[in-house]
């Protein structure tokens, strides 16, 4: 398990030092002047020159390189130029409120498609069956930037139940979750539905049948069980969508996490912003799928010794 | 093919037909603005209402079936091309070729759903050109692991010691024996990934990093957002012309997957 735990953790530092270089290189290897760009028609040749001078765009590509890294690795992701502050402290502040919105919609997920595709696998080809698909199709294909809207006039213009936007206790997370986590929620239960389809076949539940057990403990502790292998990956894949879809339904709901930070940014033309934004959404992913990976190896001990 | 695929198939097949054809079936000019009549919901004129600078929303979603089916048709092109030439070469040659291309795969999905995508797109500007490569630069890898994976089935197979031992270079083994087994999970595969670019290009529209200067959903539904309270037709409608497109297109890969390709259960993602 600790080689395992070592491989993963040093496959960790590769693609984070992989990722930041990328994020370095982007910005830098971008046609046109960024910083003309980011001061916009009207700035003056002394100005840019200034910013220049001052964001050490002025030196060489490699020594600018050697000192992105050395700030990484002392957690400096460098000045916003709107804001004028340490991105790093604007990123720590905004990153609860998108974690919070995140794990909101994959609760949320998770108990709709779990009991919904264990129902459907049960009774393959019933009314609930086909309902339940036809219902996840229309969740994957339904845009968060127009659920969000619709569950906005509906829930809070003409009901009244939630607030329109912004983070204010448990009621002003309900909407912006269940945005966030129908595409997951969709997914999901498709992925219940065909793995619990694939266990129910296997032999040992019919042994366990033959044994007179009750089928409730057949479908959850023998069946589910073996099915979750498949809906964990599927789940570790999913959550780069719900992180990167956090940046959309952010902007929905005006809710203040990285991904609104982000949009500002690019809004801003705050390269040091999007930089440091985009890094930390990264990360975080790769961190989740480091705990997804070591869930699996508790989950699945044949894991363990690959 | 079942009913649900025959329904995507004919949505897709509608949208197709508005985006060649928008500027004949537009009732006026997308962009022809009467500020006098800003906001005003459906009329007998104009059937789905105005936007914000009284433009006519109708046209607006016609001309938009062009930049989405444009974003969707050449983003899954250059998708798969990329995705077919790297995924032969990984899973053809394999050694060095396969762990450069592999560890380049890895890279690239360490960045989550389409913030790639995002960032490309906020540093090289927005611009239609500017998207599509965005969305291909990470569109490729579905295809090339896609193609790897049965490559290194494919390879091993009897026939393809037989067309060795016949004398087959490597390039006519890949063009003639190999990739035409690849075809069916393809079209699968580039079904939902017509889906998922169209989403893509809403959301960086919808995001504000969409191409300027011409009607797209993803932008209507952008300006909508802020006279929600006031104005909800302006983005009731875009919304709903996104919805059945992705959903038709999602029907029809769930049905060609059924009938081509049964062993492939994985479901397209789209967020």
């Amino acid at each position: 398990m600790s080689t395992f735990i070592a491989r993963r953790l040093a496959f960790l530092v590769f693609v984070t030092f992989m990722v930041s270089t990328l994020v370095f290189f982007f910005i830098h290897f971008i046609p046109g002047d960024p910083l003309a760009i980011m001061l916009g028609d009207t700035a003056r040749a002394a100005d840019v020159a200034e910013l220049r001078t001052q964001m050490g765009l002025d030196r060489p590509l490699g020594e600018q390189y050697v000192r992105f890294l050395r700030g990484l690795v002392h957690g400096d992701l460098g000045r916003s130029l709107r804001y004028d502050k340490p991105v790093m402290e604007m990123v720590l502040a905004r990153l609860p409120a998108t974690l919070e919105l995140a794990t909101a919609a994959m609760i949320i997920a998770i108990l709709i498609a779990i009991p919904a595709g264990i129902m459907s696998a049960i009774r393959p080809y019933s009314a609930f069956d086909h309902g339940s698909m036809f219902l996840s199709l229309v969740g994957v294909s339904m845009p968060s930037f127009w659920l969000g809207p619709l569950l906005i006039l509906a829930f809070a213009i003409h009901l009244d139940w939630f607030p329109v936007s912004g983070r204010a206790g448990i009621s002003s997370l309900v909407l912006p979750a269940i945005t966030l986590g129908t595409a997951l929620a969709a997914i999901l239960s498709r992925m219940t539905r065909s793995a619990m389809l694939e266990v129910i076949r296997e032999e040992y539940i019919t042994a366990g049948r033959a044994k007179g057990l009750t089928e409730r403990t057949l479908i959850l502790k023998h069946g589910f069980r073996n099915a979750l292998i498949p809906v964990l990956t599927v789940l570790g894949l999913q959550i780069g969508a719900l992180l990167s879809g956090a940046v959309v339904t952010e902007k929905v709901f005006a809710w203040p996490g990285i991904g609104r930070l982000l949009v500002d940014g690019i809004e801003a033309r705050d390269y040091p912003l999007v930089q440091g934004c985009v890094l930390a959404i990264s990360l975080s992913y790769v961190l989740v799928n480091l705990a997804i990976d070591l869930l699996y190896a508790a989950v699945d001990p044949r894991i363990r010794m690959e | 093919m079942s009913l649900l695929a025959r329904v995507g198939l004919a949505i897709m097949a509608i949208t197709l037909l508005v985006a060649v054809a928008a500027p004949a079936l537009a009732p006026a000019n997308p962009d022809r603005q009467v500020l006098a009549e800003k906001f005003r919901g459906p009329s007998a004129e104009h059937p789905l209402g105005q936007d914000r600078s009284g433009r006519d929303i109708l046209s607006r979603i016609l001309y938009g079936a062009r930049v989405s089916m444009l974003v969707g048709i050449s983003t899954v092109a250059i998708s798969v091309l990329v995705g077919l030439f790297l995924g032969s070469l990984a899973g053809y040659f394999g050694k060095i070729a396969d762990e450069v291309i592999m560890r380049a795969i890895d890279i690239l999905q360490a960045f989550p759903g389409i913030l790639l995508a995002i960032a490309l797109t906020a540093i090289l500007g927005p611009s239609l050109r500017n998207i599509v490569f965005a969305l291909s630069a990470l569109g490729w890898v579905g295809y090339a692991r896609l193609v790897r994976g049965e490559f290194l089935k494919i390879r091993e197979m009897e026939y393809v010691s037989a067309a060795r031992a016949l004398g087959a270079g490597d390039s006519r083994i890949i063009l003639r024996h190999i990739l035409p087994n690849l075809w069916a999970p393809i079209i699968v595969q580039a079904t939902f990934g017509v889906a998922a670019a169209i989403l893509g290009e809403a959301s960086l529209s919808f995001l504000g990093l969409g191409a300027q200067g011409m009607p797209s959903w993803g932008g209507m539904l952008n300006e909508g957002i802020d006279y929600l309270f006031m104005a909800p037709h302006l983005s009731i409608f875009p919304g709903l012309a996104l919805m059945i497109t992705i959903l038709g297109l999602n029907f029809l890969g769930d049905g060609l997957r059924d009938r081509l390709d049964p062993r492939m259960r994985a479901f397209g993602s789209a967020g």
